[in-house]
């Protein structure tokens, strides 16, 4: 009989093991979960701190363990996973050994806080759990005036409109010259700027966290270089994500920022998967290997991995860096690479903006303000170019494209 | 097989009864910004006399593999039998949706909650068929199992060509 665990209780392991049993598996299914709980989805919690959703909602298979019963899975809550050995098929947490056939690493990634001097103080939040959720809430009944959110973030810019809406000064930081630094060419993000900023948002980049004392009821923060502090209430950190991945051995399984996994989310190691924020996949455009912290990835890579577990072959091309975010009443959409271009061109109309860059004629990314319609048709389309190769040395773009280009 | 709405690219003429249709049984508004969820895209190529003109109508496809639905953070998004529906009670308006939706169909109401086409599931339900099927004059629209309607297709085509060749041996 197979005894399959399951690491990591979030979306990517509850695709595995749908997956699995969707695909004739009737062996033992095993979880092991951190902490207590159902799965929440970490994109929620804002919108629960903020009271604009119930608890309920942030748990999308339901509060409690009927998606266990229902795909007899064994929940082991409280179990955080210390050690994996490859070599004899067996994992270690606090209770002891436990034995598996294959095994799939999904344990989603956690808030990166860099020590800085006060890093540690109460005034000092982090958005990722649902705990993080009820303990931000906790902390917006004691009414305070002001935040300061350090990370330009698409998490950051969440907090920042509900600080807003809730009628807090707000002050955003972040090491990057711009918001949004990964996904938003500056053009792009200096008009978000400036709307931000119409919307009372302070606004200070090249901006690096230097330490954190505790002031009259509140924080006080510097920034390296930067003379003047911010003095806020609250502090939230979030500068971004790391893989929980330190009880992977990397000598047996291959890891650099994640866990390394081929197109059928093989980790290396014969009967070891990996998906979700843990694991570094295929980014379609560069060939190479990056995460891509997505809720729609880590659901298609716990599908894919469950499926081949299941012994029914399933490979995933990868997947293109995208992101949508709606705040403020404005879209922001960041589409695969906004850097590493030879010829851009901008246009705003009818109060939306786009920009479409190119290299050797191909679109290789794309920037877009207030103009959602049409961005899935794009981005598939650019997908689509991608894994069918056209953009190595082809000058064309796909009639959809330009189609789009001139309608958007 | 779950039933759907095809289109005949052949037979579609861009009439836009269909989208009047879709709007008047969906309560649409355009003064107050609702669209139609099915919309009518004309394609031109070339230049007279060698051009080309197409026109398609297109609404929520209710993809098998649907990418909005996967991409939905709290599963507002749901299969039902045949189509893709809208829990617009849960719907949070953080148009995950739109980036997904490979034709462009997500749009959002007042309330930034998402509409699209629910392959009129109330009319389904009491054994009509979906409005811009029953008004479609070409019949470019029907509504069926796939198999189904591929095969009236190919019967209605095997009888035209009969008739044809039997008006050209009167003639």
């Amino acid at each position: 009989m197979e005894k399959i665990a399951i690491i990591g209780n979030g979306c990517a392991s509850v695709a595995c093991f749908k997956a699995m049993r969707s695909c004739g598996y009737d062996g033992e299914l095993h979880v092991f979960a951190k902490d207590g709980g159902a799965v929440y989805n970490p994109m929620l919690t804002t919108y629960y701190a903020s009271s604009r959703i119930g608890w309920e909602i942030m748990f999308p298979y339901g509060c409690g363990n009927e998606i266990y019963d229902r795909y007899g899975v064994t929940l082991h809550e409280h179990s955080a996973v210390t050690a994996l050995s490859v070599k004899n098929r067996s994992l270690t947490t606090e209770a002891g050994e436990f034995d598996f056939t294959k095994c799939l690493i999904a344990t989603g990634a956690s808030p990166l806080v860099p020590p800085f001097p006060g890093s540690d103080l109460p005034q000092v939040y982090v958005m990722r759990t649902a705990a993080d959720a009820v303990k931000l809430r906790g902390a917006m009944e004691k009414k305070p005036r002001r935040a300061l959110v350090v990370g330009a973030s698409m998490v950051g810019v969440k907090l920042v409109e509900m600080f807003r809406q809730m009628g807090l000064e707000v002050t955003l930081a972040d090491m990057a010259p711009h918001i949004f630094p990964l996904a938003a060419h500056a053009e792009t993000a200096h008009r978000i700027e400036s709307r931000l900023e119409g919307m009372g948002v302070a606004l200070r980049f090249d901006a690096a966290i230097d330490r954190a004392e505790a002031a009259t009821g509140g924080i006080r923060a510097w920034f390296k270089g930067i003379a003047e502090p911010v003095e806020a209430d609250i502090l939230l950190m979030c500068i971004g994500v790391r893989a929980n991945i330190g009880f992977v051995n990397g000598d047996e399984i291959p890891v650099d920022k994640g866990v390394l996994v081929d197109a059928r989310m093989e980790a290396g190691a014969p009967g070891i998967y990996a998906a979700g924020d843990a694991a570094q996949g295929r980014n379609i455009q560069t060939g190479r290997n990056e995460i891509i912290g997505l809720l729609a990835n880590a659901r298609r890579q716990g599908t894919a991995a469950g499926r081949n577990m299941a012994g029914v072959p399933c490979e995933l091309p990868g997947e293109v860096l995208h992101n949508i975010t709606h705040f403020m009443g404005i879209d922001f959409i960041g589409i695969g690479n906004v850097r590493d271009y030879d010829q851009a061109e901008a246009r705003e109309d009818s109060g939306c903006f786009r920009q479409i860059f190119y290299k050797n004629g191909a679109v290789v990314g794309a920037n877009f303000i207030d103009l959602y319609e049409n961005s899935g048709v794009f981005k598939t389309a650019f997908v689509r170019d991608l894994i069918r190769g056209r953009t190595a040395g082809n000058p064309r773009i796909t009639p959809v494209q330009a189609y789009l280009l001139k309608s958007m | 097989m779950n039933k759907t709405i095809l289109i005949d690219l052949e037979l579609c003429v861009g009439c836009g009864a269909c989208s009047v249709a879709c709007m008047d049984q969906n309560d649409s508004f355009p003064e107050r910004g609702d669209g139609s969820f099915r919309r009518i895209y004309q394609i031109e190529e070339g230049n007279f006399p060698e051009s080309f003109i197409q026109y398609i109508s297109a609404s929520c496809m209710h993809c098998e593999d649907a990418p909005c639905l996967i991409g939905c953070p709290t599963g507002a998004i749901y299969r039902s039998g045949g189509s893709v529906q809208v829990d617009r009670d849960i719907c949070i308006g953080c148009h995950s949706c739109a980036l997904a939706c490979p034709f462009g169909v997500p749009r959002y109401d007042e309330e930034n909650k998402m509409r699209k086409c629910n392959l009129c599931e109330v009319r389904v339900e009491n054994g009509l068929k979906p409005a811009c099927v029953k008004v479609c004059p070409t019949q470019a629209l029907r509504f069926g199992e796939p198999n189904e309607i591929m095969t009236e297709r190919e019967h209605e085509t095997s009888a035209g060509l009969i008739e044809a060749m039997r008006r050209i041996s009167r003639g």
